[in-house]
């Protein structure tokens, strides 16, 4: 079964738009519809982003409750495996993206490198950074210019904000391996004249990089490559790149 | 009413461990979620520093009253404390589960309360804010995901965008919303259904 009602289901299941009638029909549909499942968690997926970009800090007090109504909360047991169930076991609804590289021992290195860094400046040079960083954030964004490219960045996925009247341009890569220990990425111009540093890429949340690149010029490429974490003056690693 | 079982609450957790993630990635809060469900109260709090500006944000953005959003909030991070030993990977990320658990519980509300007039015509803004009133400055991410999701809303038809609009950000049933626009509710699941495919294409969500 397929077109616009059920997958109408799926989208209104997933943004909890449904009646409790759909919703239970949708339900059973989606224990037999694989696709749907697959639907459904990619629109789950697409809600996470839409509900990213409303992110605000709730005030202290509000973990406090938390904590407090936690430690007299009784935790449920997983549920014993229904026998007879199907399991389906080929199932997995997991974005491709998450098994895209051994992460796994990678991320405590790259937590202890960014305690490491934080720690060689004072705090109030790192909030001055910090607020330099935002304001020429906004100063990019707002620029009349500025231009959004979603790209491949090797097996990476890029966005580039990028503008020329403020020569710069704010890449974020979501997917690039962590770097290892002593290592960073490093952004590059590429044009006619040849290949120029273009800045670093720094860790951020959710496992992905971003920085800013400044002194853009008209590039034809802007690309990343795996260096020294001091970085190099040219690339002496692989270089990934995206079409200006 | 308040459905307990379905594709995000429920049902066995998977036994498959592999899987990837970077720092603060899919894969840690995987693993602070299953430290979380053996009672380990660190784990715990660790989780909600990742994900509670997520929740409460969202809570806040459907409920527009952010006490209301605070108790949502707690009874979102009470209810994942609670039930986390039965979260099922294979069927989504953490985030989504933890965020499904939060787009529902602040609709169930506004469907309860059933719409005072102003906090309709709060909601009725669709653009994430441009300008966040918070005094420190705002994460380079959070900055960027606002401004990808506006450009990726703006890349949307009027009707696309107000039917997720009307669904996700006000807590409309796609029902209401049909009766509101006066069009076929098979219209509003139209509509609804290609312009999230258009957002999660556009915010490359399962490539």
């Amino acid at each position: 079964m397929s077109g616009a009602g059920v997958h109408g289901l799926t989208a209104g299941y997933a943004v909890n738009a449904l009646d409790p009638e759909e919703a239970e029909a949708a339900e059973r549909h989606l224990a037999e519809c694989e696709d749907c499942r697959r639907d459904l968690a990619d629109f789950r997926e697409t809600a996470v982003r839409l509900a990213e970009a409303e992110t605000r800090e709730p005030r202290p007090e509000v973990w406090e409750g938390i904590r407090g109504a936690a430690l007299r909360t009784r935790q449920l047991p997983p549920l014993a495996e229904e026998p007879g169930r199907a399991r389906g076991g080929a199932v997995r609804l997991l974005p491709e993206r998450t098994r895209w590289l051994p992460w796994l021992v990678a991320a405590a290195c790259a937590l202890v490198a960014v305690v490491l860094a934080g720690s060689l400046v004072s705090v109030n040079q790192r909030m001055d950074e910090e607020a330099r960083h935002a304001a020429e954030m906004e100063a990019l964004l707002a620029a009349p210019d500025t231009n959004m490219v979603e790209a491949p960045l090797g097996d990476a996925r890029a966005t580039v904000f990028a503008s020329y009247e403020e020569d710069a341009a704010m890449l974020v890569v979501e997917g690039l391996p962590t770097a290892p220990p002593g290592m960073a990425y490093q952004m590059w111009w590429a044009d006619e004249g040849g290949v120029r540093p273009a800045g670093m890429l720094k860790p951020s949340s959710n496992g992905r990089y971003s920085g800013m690149a400044e002194n853009m010029g008209k590039p034809d490429e802007l690309r990343v490559s795996l260096e020294p974490e001091e970085g190099s003056p040219e690339p002496t690693g692989e270089e990934m790149s995206v079409d200006m | 009413m308040r459905r307990t079982v379905g594709w995000d609450a429920g049902e066995a957790s998977s036994p498959e461990e592999a899987g990837g993630g970077g720092p603060g990635g899919v894969d840690s809060l995987a693993r602070l979620l299953r430290r979380t469900a053996a009672g380990d109260l660190a784990a715990f709090e660790e989780l909600y520093r990742e994900l509670s500006g997520t929740v409460f944000g969202i809570a806040r953005r459907v409920l527009v009253d952010e006490a209301q959003a605070e108790e949502v909030c707690q009874e979102v991070f009470l209810e994942v404390w609670r039930t986390c030993a039965r979260f099922d990977r294979s069927r989504g990320t953490v985030p989504a589960w933890v965020l499904t658990i939060a787009h529902r519980r602040a609709v169930d509300r506004v469907r309860s309360e059933q719409a005072a007039s102003d906090r309709l015509a709060a909601a009725g803004r669709l653009e994430p804010e441009a300008t966040p009133r918070d005094a420190v400055p705002d994460q380079v991410e959070h900055r960027l995901e606002r401004e990808r999701v506006r450009r990726c809303l703006g890349g949307l038809t009027e009707t696309q965008r107000e039917a997720v609009r009307l669904t996700y950000y006000t807590g409309y049933t796609q029902r209401q919303a049909a009766d509101l626009l006066r069009v076929p509710l098979t219209t509003v699941k139209g509509r609804l259904r290609d312009g999230l495919i258009r957002l999660r294409d556009c915010l490359g969500v399962g490539v």
